[in-house]
């Protein structure tokens, strides 16, 4: 008995922990790559460094970011940020600024071959009104607090009806960082129940110039060309998505030729791959700005002359090229680059000794610490933010500017989801670090705007900057008709903005993609950045590959 | 015997049921809303409408004890949810991941238990050796330094430094090695990791437990009998140190379980681990909700296995 006792023990240890190697190694994870053979057919295959919103997971871009070629909208925009026909073939806007009569190109191919129509451009818009689908793009559509109404003229024709001039209505139609309205097929969302558990969120349709063909979860993103793609037959024949742990690993896959496109952010990753004869880095700003905002409310923030110290004080291009990197660019308005930008907005530049006077004027004396004091009271700060983005060193930097003028600059570093909290809902800080700006349409009136302040969204105004001429300006220009009238307006609120120094204006959010040789047909110059880097893929289905 | 196999079984019910009940609460409690964050479709995204809708058509809008009823309904009918990140089942998201995991905590399971036992009886065997000196101050510090650490200074010295092993994932997607090759190349840096943090375990217990039993008479009597040195250490004294150790083997699986979810992440290893950790950082409930169901599903599983390997090694436990 006691001789069996031993071995008892051991069995049981081994055969537990067998078990859960047979459970594992029964159930392959990953399939092995399916190999479609096309006869004839030299185009070449895209490897692409995929990043998070590449791995969707879900396919719907009614509920998802789905930043792959699957789909297109009836917009797209040129090197301007202007928008240009894509799906629609040509508009016309009534002289009241609120019938849009739009002509669908003819003979555009669904993946399945099934021709788009007006019919699947109406159902989208339905589908994106429908108050029980859970899309995000929802208020878009509603204008005035009444929605827009959408008619079919013809199987080539739609019109909407807006309830009140817009003009960012057009911009809306695409998809860019902000919004996501590209058509759908009616003919298979409308035999889906419930649009967050249909099949075509794993199976997707769309008319883009590519189409899913495989997807492993967090792994790779197979798609292969759209061969009646409107725009013409895809120079490429596949494109995958490939997850990498980090940037070093895609580095090393570009190096050796595993990999032909990568995003790049840490200098020195830019910088050997730069040094590779294999490969060019192409680089582009967008117009989403790192800013810090002055909370309005702070008794100390509320005189113009402590902002206007603080602007002054820190070196804001040295900062951000040491935090960020040597080729990042700042701007001085939250909207930097296009026709939006205006050229007379005010521009702090670093002068400490200015800092100094405005704060002496202001009434706050250096204190036996160094830092100043006015009615016993220190000049102290709190900066808060997340971990992302390289926002830790900007604040710290940022500590040490203003600490040579005489202010305590405190850092409060928060979770992602507690930062985003405390800053947008409780409002609790007195200066906060995040991204200001917009991807392509220069629609940033929430985020400034009065009547805005109460939200709790990233789109709010959570600092109680409150401004009747800016807000007044931010109406001008939704209401105006023509692009020179609503850049007048634009022009005036960046100017009125940047008078009253409501923010630390930092670095403009740079892509910097690494393409290996093999890659052909991109869209250079690549116009600006959206959040995924992917805009010298303006015009996905040009390019090509040498890679089989 | 079988009555207490029993009892233990039905006692991981309600420890199941409090486990999900505080995590569902503290997830709650967190700051951080995940429809904002994301749902609906975050950054420069959804407008205060679209939250409140978004909120209201999930059923995230209904106070916490309703959302948890709801929860616990569909989760005792076998329906885990949607995960609110990616709209697709939490079953299958974990069933997708858990072959990664299960692999890699079993391998380190297999190996840290094995060779653990295996230093630990021969550290005990020979103590004040300086093999047992060497293991001591080892054991000391594999104790004292983190997975984490110990997982960065591994991909440093051997992906990045000399380029033998890659830094993280299951499998290369394009790779000249041979399929097994190319597997057996990533698991060795997480094996490894994992395994060492229940490594020094093992061999702190195996080593005091084997110099207890190596003091007590029946060694003695054994050794005064003229047996065989090794025939003393391992039938006579290991078998019997081996009775406490047993209870290590709870111990250990939620080490694994717990240190999954750092080593995943570190590696990009597509398991529950980093599935946790990620729908921790989205606030996705549902997903949250399942992988620590399942987490403490396999720790009870554990400490349920450690028991019942108690009973049958201790005769006083067996017999009573």
């Amino acid at each position: 008995m006691s001789a069996k006792r031993g071995y008892w023990v051991i069995i049981l240890l081994v055969v537990s922990s067998l078990v859960g190697l047979l459970v594992a190694g029964c159930r392959p994870t990953t399939a092995p790559p399916t190999e479609v053979p096309v006869a004839q057919d030299t185009r070449g295959t895209l490897l692409m460094r995929g990043s998070k919103s590449s791995f969707p997971q879900n396919f719907n871009p009614l509920l998802y970011d789905v930043r792959l070629w699957l789909y297109d909208g009836l917009v797209r925009f040129d090197q301007d940020l202007k928008p240009i026909p894509d799906l629609a073939e040509s508009w016309e806007i009534s002289d009241d600024g609120l019938v849009y009569t739009i002509k669908l190109r003819r003979g555009v191919k669904f993946h399945d071959g099934v021709e788009m129509t007006a019919d699947d451009v109406i159902y989208t818009a339905q589908l994106t009104l429908d108050e029980k689908v859970n899309s995000p793009y929802r208020s878009k559509f509603i204008i005035g607090g009444e929605p827009v109404k959408w008619e079919k003229v013809d199987d080539y024709t739609v019109r909407a009806i807006l309830p009140q001039p817009s003009s960012s209505f057009l911009a809306k139609l695409s998809r860019a960082d902000e919004i996501f309205f590209t058509i759908l097929p009616k003919h298979i969302l409308e035999k889906c129940a419930d649009m967050e558990t249909c099949d075509f969120n794993q199976h997707p349709v769309g008319t883009g110039p590519f189409k899913l063909v495989e997807y492993v979860p967090d792994q790779r993103v197979v798609l292969e060309a759209h061969d009646d793609y409107f725009q013409g037959r895809p120079g490429l024949k596949r494109v995958v998505r490939l997850a990498y742990p980090n940037e070093q690993a895609a580095l090393a896959a570009l190096k050796s030729g595993e990999l032909d496109v990568a995003a790049l952010r840490e200098a020195g990753n830019v910088n050997a791959a730069e040094a590779d004869p294999n490969l060019t880095v192409y680089r582009y700003d967008s117009n989403w700005i790192m800013a810090a905002r002055f909370n309005m409310a702070n008794p100390i923030l509320q005189d113009i002359k402590v902002r206007q110290a603080i602007s002054h004080a820190i070196d804001r291009l040295s900062l951000c090229k040491a935090a960020i990197g040597p080729t990042t660019n700042i701007g001085d308005s939250p909207i930097s680059i296009g026709w939006a930008a205006s050229p007379n907005v005010v521009r702090y530049e670093y002068d400490p000794e200015k800092a100094k006077a405005l704060l002496e004027e202001a009434g706050w004396k250096v204190g036996s610490d160094g830092i100043r004091e006015k009615d016993g009271q220190r000049l102290s700060l709190t900066i808060t933010f997340d971990p992302d983005y390289g926002k830790p060193d900007l604040a710290t930097g940022m500590q040490q500017f203003l600490k040579a003028v005489g202010i305590e600059l405190k850092l409060q570093q928060m979770e992602p989801a507690t930062a985003e909290e405390t800053i947008y809902v409780k409002k609790e800080f007195d200066i906060y670090l995040d991204w200001q700006g917009f991807g392509v349409d220069p629609d940033i009136a929430s985020r400034w705007s009065t009547s805005t302040a109460e939200q709790g969204t990233y789109l709010s105004n959570p600092s109680n900057y409150a401004n009747p001429e800016v807000d007044a300006a931010f109406r001008a220009a939704e209401i105006a008709r023509t692009v020179e009238e609503r850049q007048k307006y634009l022009w005036q609120a960046q100017d009125l903005i940047t008078r009253d120094a409501a923010a630390v204006w930092l670095y403009l959010w740079q892509a910097q993609m690494a393409v290996s040789k093999n890659v052909g047909g991109l869209s250079l110059p690549p116009s600006i950045a959206d959040m995924d880097n992917t805009a010298i893929f303006r015009e996905p289905w040009k390019v090509t590959s040498t890679r089989p | 015997m079988y009555r207490l196999i029993l009892r233990r079984f039905l006692l991981a019910i309600p420890t199941l049921f409090v486990v999900s009940f505080l995590s569902f609460g503290i997830m709650k409690a967190a700051p951080g809303d995940p429809v904002r964050m994301y749902v609906a479709g975050g950054m420069s995204k959804g407008s205060v409408e679209d939250i409140e809708r978004i909120r209201h058509n999930l059923g995230l809008d209904r106070p916490i004890y309703v959302q948890y009823i709801a929860w616990l309904r569909n989760t005792l009918r076998g329906d885990l949810g949607y995960s609110l990140a990616t709209r697709r089942p939490v079953a299958q998201i974990i069933a997708e991941k858990l072959p990664a995991s299960i692999s890699l905590m079993g391998i380190s399971f297999l190996l840290s238990m094995t060779i653990g036992i295996g230093i630990g009886v021969l550290s005990a065997a020979k103590q004040y050796s300086l093999f047992d000196y060497v293991v001591t101050v080892l054991a000391f510090l594999g104790n004292s330094l983190p997975a984490f650490w110990i997982a960065l200074m591994l991909i440093w010295l051997f992906s990045v430094r000399l380029g033998w092993l890659p830094t993280g994932h299951m499998s290369s997607y394009e790779t000249t090695d041979s399929p097994i090759l190319d597997y057996a190349k990533h698991y060795v840096l997480p094996v490894t990791t994992l395994s060492l943090v229940s490594l020094v375990s093992w061999v702190r217990y195996q080593r005091a437990s084997m110099l207890e039993s190596l003091q007590q008479d029946y060694v003695r009597t054994a050794r005064a009998k003229g047996l065989a040195e090794r025939v003393v250490l391992i039938r006579h004294a290991w078998r019997n140190s081996l009775v406490p150790i047993v209870t290590l083997i709870g111990f250990s699986v939620a080490n694994l379980v717990g240190g999954s979810y750092i080593i995943e992440t570190i590696f990009s290893w597509p398991g529950m681990g980093q599935l946790g950790f990620d729908a921790l950082l989205k606030r996705d409930y549902p997903v949250m909700m399942g992988v620590t169901l399942l987490s403490a599903i396999f720790i009870i599983f554990g400490n349920l296995l450690a028991d019942l390997t108690y009973i049958l090694v201790n005769p006083q436990i067996r017999e009573s």
